[in-house]
């Protein structure tokens, strides 16, 4: 095979798979990639996919096979495919459902068709006693005990198990979507479908951009399953807006719905907790108090929103739980700890992906338009800027008075709309926030006040809301098409992620949501920001940069 | 006319900003308006060390126009040569190696004396050799000279059928001219020390090898046990581009890269094969371009080439001189002449075509089986020249350049891996655009230089990467010292100076 210039595909030895956005295959090909490929990137004209040992078990889990994915590269593919691809795949993907883990009674099997490689499973020292008693040269016992550790350990040594021992179905709970005005979309009906379906159906982790309502999926496969449930939230805000949806969305009734949270105990039929709730402890020697939680009650579905963030404490919990359906909730599968193996064994495959540029196109979030406005610095402040140390200068940077006005400028472009100013630097944003009249939320905000002044940006009293880190995470405002981004942690990927996410639920009018980042230029701050860029980039964002005079 | 160094700033306000740094005003000289300073010597000393951060430091360069000027004016200076002087002319480049050529090889020192001073009145050849060798020694071209023509020979009757036993070729000039390119921007950014051995330090190996984009070489840092590199170093060497520091034994790059690299795939390959193959038997490269280039896919018959060789463009391999009212081969010294007969073409001339063969073997640019040769992939790009459909350089908006195979020239390649760092070196190379590279690109070259060469490659640059290129160049360019910056010295300025 030699080159074919129509085709879109290139294949590099290290597993990395380049597309070309503009080749006339390129939608067949993209297609054909979701199936056992993580798209790492997609900027325009390229967009880097990767096959790692995840996604090729995560294909096996779904029924691919190693000739599928070959023929699809060669298909496909611009230039020669190098001769270590194919023989890698084949090697990885043979191993996913090689090792089966299947009930046997009130104990678990551990088996295999082969048995020199059962003989290679016992020698593992990382497996430990984690083996039972050999039942035969190619099965052992498995305490149902070790049944989450096991997995969690063969995955790291390489050796994905395939569970087929079922669950334990949870105590049944009469519910159904309301479907007052509203229904499930395409793709979150395919979503809850592809959670449910194949042996092993009933664990894993959705995949889907913030804005595209995942907490919506939660939901319809909560309903779909019947049980009794317990949902796990980022944090208070999280908590009360799964809360609100499950009510509105669903026949369950304000008394079937309860938080356990630190200031209420209540356990009922859907329970809804937070991960620093669960992982609290008395001190640093006790173990986490709450923990009982996951016991308390015969849950058949466990949800764990954001699974990227999921504590490691949590984790060590999940592997006991493994009887339990279990659903993971994400945006990205990246982990900034690098465990997505943990998630895998723990949680589950991914069962479902879909890319954020997709759901764009198809209307299902906003368009957004990300803007820098570099601004530059006063003499007086270069001055101060070149005299100062590193961690001064990013001080100086971040606190440029010239900002403001570059703030008030947006705010006049952008009038009437609803507006989100977000910063990491609490005494600017005070400042900001005095100076503008804007309402604001930071860590020090009593949760009461804090959903008061949320309902009323929601509800379109105030257009303008000033928020510190607590702006990053799972916060619903859906009417918010604006966001300014004053200072900000610039090299931190999650962040801009979930600041963006804030802004991008579909629009009434013409669907267009508005990023702005404000920063000093020629300084610090503007190098970071150029690794936010990039990350936009990375996402088929294009940004602009305008200079303020 | 004065070299100086001069500090420009690109607003007034740059000025405090450096002097918030360290004290200026001792340091710097007469002022060429608001925004520049001449800069005195003992600012490189003093004041450099500290502000080597907030400067770009940047060579001064001739412009295109001033160029363009000096080529036009030699074009009216060959115009007014004598016939006989123009026709040597064209011989004495086709000699010339590196713009030097060596006068007993390419003229008769008797019969073309006048044509010869002809030359050096106009100033389009210089001597500087030594003086006992007049007319025999070395003179240089003047760098601004055109081309010469291009001889016309016809090899037709020597093209056949390619024969089953020609040789596997051996790796091509080509790669070699890429991964050169490569080295070469790494050298340049990679402080790089030999051991007393001579061998490359480990440590700067490993710098190399995650400069290139080999984790092999970024593993284990032998660069002389990593055949594609150190193939590339001693290439680097041969062109004299790479020199070691006696003292540090620091590897530098030179001057003279662009002279080898520049232009197509095939001009580069060609300005190589002349470099690697000796002086004396670079005239027979055209001849065996030409051969191959009208052989097409087929093959050239060794003798048949020799004979048509010898009938057409005898002279072009070497030109006689004339003693006594006979031909007679360059001699040297007291040795005694040997007549340019058959005798003298089977001795020497067919020597010099066969050994050429032999080299353009080595350098995989041909296959070889008695009698015959025939072009390799490389030598076919070298020999005819014939535009190859490029595919495209791909530029994300995050900063990636996605760089296929075939999709640039080696010195396109050179200048990419001076603007970016090389991520992976595999089925397609993938670049980063950092600050870094912008910044040392900015020292020679000028920003608009950068997006010429990626929108000619790409078809469409993403408005977010010049953006980022304009903005780290206007970054970068805040403060800038440019050395070697030419100034007219007024009358007054030379009196004070005289009778200082």
């Amino acid at each position: 095979m030699s080159y074919i210039p129509e085709n879109p595909l290139i294949a590099q030895s290290d597993h990395t798979l380049l597309l070309e956005t503009q080749a006339p295959r390129y939608t067949a090909a993209r297609d054909a990639l979701l199936g056992f490929a993580e798209l790492v990137k997609s900027p325009e004209y390229v967009h880097t996919w990767r096959l790692t040992s995840l996604s090729l078990w995560n294909a096996a889990a779904a029924g691919h096979t190693a000739d599928q994915v070959i023929g699809v590269l060669l298909e496909y593919a611009k230039y020669p495919v190098p001769d270590n691809l194919p023989m890698s795949i084949r090697d990885k993907m043979s191993r996913y459902g090689t090792l089966r883990l299947v009930r046997d009674g009130e104990w678990l099997l551990l088996e295999t068709d082969d048995a020199v490689g059962m003989m290679l499973i016992r020698s593992l020292k990382a497996v430990g006693d984690l083996l039972g008693d050999a039942v035969s040269d190619v099965q052992n016992r498995i305490n149902p005990r070790h049944r989450g550790e096991l997995k969690q350990v063969l995955t790291g040594c390489g050796h994905p198990v395939q569970d087929l021992a079922g669950y334990d179905d949870g105590d049944p709970l009469e519910m159904a979507l309301t479907h007052d005005q509203w229904s499930l979309r395409e793709y979150q009906i395919d979503a809850i479908d592809a959670f449910q379906s194949g042996p092993s159906g009933g664990s894993g982790v959705i995949v889907l951009p913030c804005g595209a309502g995942k907490t919506l999926v939660g939901i319809g496969a909560m309903v779909r399953l019947g049980m009794r449930t317990l949902i796990l939230c980022t944090g208070h805000t999280a908590l009360q807006q799964w809360k609100r949806e499950i009510l509105a969305r669903t026949t369950l009734t304000e008394d079937q719905v309860g938080e356990y949270t630190s200031q209420t105990k209540q356990l009922r039929e859907v329970t809804l907790t937070t991960y620093q709730i669960l992982t609290w402890r008395p001190d640093a020697n006790s173990p986490p108090a709450h923990f009982g939680l996951f016991y308390k009650a015969n849950w058949g579905l466990v949800i764990y929103d954001e699974v990227h963030l999921l504590p490691a404490p949590i984790f060590r919990e999940a592997a006991y739980l493994q009887a339990r359906r279990r659903l993971g909730l994400t945006a990205t599968l990246v982990r900034e700890d690098g465990r997505e193996g943990d998630v895998f064994a723990l949680i589950g495959p991914k069962r479902y992906d879909m890319p954020w540029k997709q759901l764009e196109l198809q209307g299902w979030i906003a368009t957004a338009t990300c803007i820098e406005v570099r601004v530059p610095l006063s003499t007086n402040d270069r001055v101060t800027y070149a005299n100062a140390s590193a961690r001064g200068r990013m001080d100086v940077a971040a606190k440029n008075a010239r900002k403001g006005a570059v703030l008030q400028m947006l705010l006049d472009r952008h009038e009437g709309a609803q507006i989100l100013v977000l910063g990491t630097t609490l005494d600017q944003l005070h400042f900001l926030a005095r100076r503008y009249g804007m309402p604001i939320v930071t860590g020090q905000t009593p949760m009461a006040e804090r959903d008061r002044m949320y309902t009323d940006f929601r509800e379109g009293r105030t257009t303008v809301l000033a928020l510190s880190k607590v702006g990053n995470f799972a916060i619903d405002l859906p009417s918010a098409s604006v966001a300014i981004q004053v200072s900000g942690t610039w090299g931190s990927r999650q962040e801009e992620a979930q600041r963006l996410g804030r802004i991008l639920r579909p629009k009434a009018d013409d669907n267009q949501a508005h990023f702005y980042t404000i920063v000093s230029a020629d300084t610090r701050e503007q190098e970071f920001a150029e690794r936010r860029q990039l990350f936009l980039a990375e996402q088929g964002y294009p940004y602009r940069i305008e200079m303020a005079s | 006319m004065r070299a100086v160094s001069v500090l420009t700033v690109v607003d007034e306000t740059v000025w405090a900003e450096l002097a918030a740094v360290v004290s200026l005003e001792e340091h710097l000289g007469e002022s060429l308006g608001p925004l520049s300073r001449v800069v005195e010597a003992s600012f490189e000393r003093s004041v450099l060390p500290k502000l080597r951060d907030r400067l770009l430091i940047r060579y001064a360069r001739r412009d295109a126009e001033q160029a363009l000027a000096a080529q036009s004016d030699i074009a009216v200076r060959i115009a007014g040569l004598p016939r006989n002087a123009r026709t040597l002319l064209v011989t004495v480049q086709r000699h010339a190696l590196d713009n030097v050529v060596i006068g007993r090889q390419a003229w008769d020192p008797m019969h073309d004396a006048n044509a010869v001073r002809a030359l050096h009145g106009e100033g389009l050849i210089v001597s500087f050799g030594d003086e006992a060798e007049a007319f025999t020694g070395r003179y240089r071209l003047n760098p601004d000279l055109p081309p010469p023509p291009e001889v016309d020979y016809h090899f037709d009757e020597a093209a056949m059928d390619e024969t089953d036993d020609l040789g596997e070729p051996v790796p091509g000039l080509v790669s070699l001219l890429h991964d050169m390119a490569s080295l070469a921007a790494a050298l340049e950014q990679v402080p790089t020390q030999r051991t007393l051995k001579g061998t490359i330090a480990k440590t700067a190996g490993k710098k190399l090898g995650k400069r290139l984009g080999d984790s092999l070489l970024g593993s284990t840092g032998d660069f002389e046990g990593n055949i594609r590199w150190a193939r590339a170093l001693r290439g680097l060497e041969a062109l004299k581009v790479v020199s070691t520091d006696p003292i540090r034994r620091d590897l530098h790059l030179d001057n003279g890269l662009e002279a080898t690299l520049a232009g197509d795939v095939e001009d580069a390959c060609d300005r190589l094969v002349h470099r690697l193959v000796d002086a004396d038997l670079h005239v027979v490269l055209p001849a065996i371009r030409t051969a191959l280039a009208q052989a097409g896919k087929g093959a050239v018959d060794e003798m048949v080439f020799l004979e048509e060789l010898a009938e057409q463009h005898r002279d072009v391999l070497i030109s006689p001189w004339s003693r006594d009212g006979e031909l007679v081969y360059p001699v040297i010294g007291e040795e005694q002449p040997r007549p340019y007969d058959e005798d003298g073409w089977e001795y020497v001339e067919r020597r010099m075509v066969r050994a050429t063969l032999g080299r353009l073997k080595r350098f995989g640019l041909i296959r070889r089986a008695p009698g015959v040769f025939a072009a390799t992939d490389d030598g076919r790009q070298w020999a005819t020249g014939a535009p190859v459909p490029m595919p495209p350089v791909w530029v994300t908006g995050d900063l990636e350049l996605v760089v296929p195979p075939g999709s640039v020239t080696p010195w396109e390649r050179f200048q990419l891996e001076r603007l970016g760092r090389c991520l992976q070196r595999d089925v397609v190379d993938r670049y980063r655009l950092e600050r870094k590279g912008v910044v040392t690109w900015l020292s020679t070259h000028d920003l608009s230089e950068a997006i010429d060469l990626l929108t000619r490659r790409c078809p469409g640059v993403p408005g977010t990467a010049i953006d980022a290129l304009t903005q780290w160049a206007r970054s970068a360019e805040r403060a800038v010292l440019t050395r070697g910056v030419l100034l007219e010295e007024s009358d007054v300025d030379v009196k004070a100076n005289s009778a200082g």
